[in-house]
């Protein structure tokens, strides 16, 4: 990859002091727009409505199991990152990785692996959902991540 | 919260407006609230089209040459803006407000610049894209040093000693000056400062700022501008140096994600013979 970061590269027009500073105040109209843009979209999520999700949701932390409700941690709001960290390297089944794309767009971050495609490569599919199945029988509050480049 | 504030909630509640405080939203069922997400997803997407074809205004700026010799004070004695760069072949320069007279001084830089610093990334990545990030202020080593001790920051940050911060609109004000150098020619390509600032931290917005951009293939820059494809070029930032080409794994699932799935479940069965 260093080479390609190295590649010459014919330089734009060079230009003095005042002309860069007007081309910089030109562009500086749209940058402005750009940012009042923003502010407009931010405005706009205040609006859209709620959806109530079951608080007793259950996650894994550093110290067990814990509830949605738990991770707020007595604050008002909540943020959830979907993390795509694989639980394994055994294979994992399309259909859950969608069903997971999905989730990922809610607030909740919710146990898919009954969601697991039964149709989906034969042996390695049978096999992963036992896997998965013995695994939250054993911890019901077992969360599965799956990557997206593995589907 | 104020005693006041926790009152005025209290009255709310009692008015009927939940627990929140606030007049919720309407209360809708998981479908509806998707759709209503999705039509603004439009304005998103559109808000993410504006910014890339931004920065691809930025990549087409002309270039204003920087004739003057700066001088910095660094943590090894003097260096010059071209020993800023590292060695990389662009630098992006913040002025932060830490010197006599800041709010905070000597303990503390500006809360601002403060928490600007709290959001600095991890640099690896901004530097594998040949780009080097460095603050400046007006505080001596001395107190810089002993600041990102207290506060945990890592990046490289210089003692401006001279009209460096006249000459790039940052004397009054915060600011980030890009720059790119052709050999030991230096030139400013770029300025964000005000509420620009505020989106400034992730690799992201570094790149974007820059030049020569993210050095990506999707992005629309000018002919012959350095270019590899997403994703490849990305690595754990204690990787960067330890892999000096990409792996050639990570390269088979960015390129063809389903088969390279199918290929490890192969060599998996047939590692564990249970095929």
């Amino acid at each position: 990859m260093e080479d390609i970061m190295r590649v010459g590269l014919a330089a734009p027009e060079i230009v003095d002091r005042s002309v860069f500073q007007e081309q910089l105040d030109a562009l500086r109209i749209r940058e402005k727009a750009h940012t009042r843009e923003g502010d407009a979209i931010a405005a706009a999520r205040r609006r859209l409505p709620m959806v109530e999700v079951d608080p007793t949701t259950k996650l894994i932390g550093p110290q067990g199991p814990v509830t949605l409700l738990d991770t707020f941690e007595g604050r008002r709001q909540l943020i959830a990152y979907y993390f795509m960290w694989r639980d394994s390297h055994r294979s994992v089944a399309p259909r859950a990785s969608r069903v997971f794309r999905r989730l990922g767009n809610q607030q909740a971050l919710i146990l898919a692996y009954r969601q697991l495609d039964p149709g989906y490569p034969k042996t390695a599919a049978k096999a992963r959902t036992a896997e998965l199945d013995q695994q939250v029988h054993r911890n019901p509050a077992t969360l599965v991540t799956l990557c997206p480049f593995e589907i | 919260m104020t005693r006041q504030t926790e009152a005025s909630i209290e009255k709310e509640s009692r008015d009927g407006k939940g627990d929140l405080g606030i007049k919720p939203p309407p209360i809708v069922s998981q479908q509806e609230w998707e759709a209503a997400r999705k039509q603004l997803l439009v304005k998103e997407k559109e808000f993410t089209r504006f910014r890339d074809a931004l920065a691809a205004e930025r990549r087409r700026m002309p270039w204003m040459a920087v004739e003057k010799q700066y001088q910095f004070d660094g943590p090894n004695g003097k260096v010059s803006l071209l020993d800023l760069f590292e060695g990389r072949r662009q630098l992006i320069v913040y002025r932060a407000f830490f010197e006599p007279g800041v709010f905070g001084w000597p303990d503390h830089a500006c809360r601002g610049c403060s928490l600007g610093a709290d959001q600095v990334s991890h640099l690896s990545h901004l530097n594998a894209r040949d780009t080097t990030l460095a603050w400046a202020s007006r505080a001596p080593q001395a107190d810089i040093a002993r600041l990102k001790a207290r506060m945990g920051w890592k990046m490289p940050w210089y003692t401006m000693t001279d009209s460096f911060d006249v000459d790039f609109g940052v004397d009054q004000w915060h600011g980030h000056n890009a720059f790119i150098r052709d050999g030991d020619k230096v030139f400013r390509t770029y300025f964000i400062n005000s509420r620009g600032d505020e989106a400034m931290g992730t690799t992201w917005s570094y790149l974007d700022m820059t030049a020569l951009g993210r050095q990506e293939t999707w992005e629309d820059s000018p002919a012959g501008y350095p270019q590899t494809p997403p994703y490849k070029w990305w690595n754990w930032h204690d990787n960067y140096e330890a892999e000096t080409a990409p792996d050639p794994l990570w390269v088979d699932i960015i390129t063809d994600p389903a088969g390279a799935a199918i290929r490890r479940r192969e060599a998996e069965a047939k590692a564990c013979g249970c095929e």
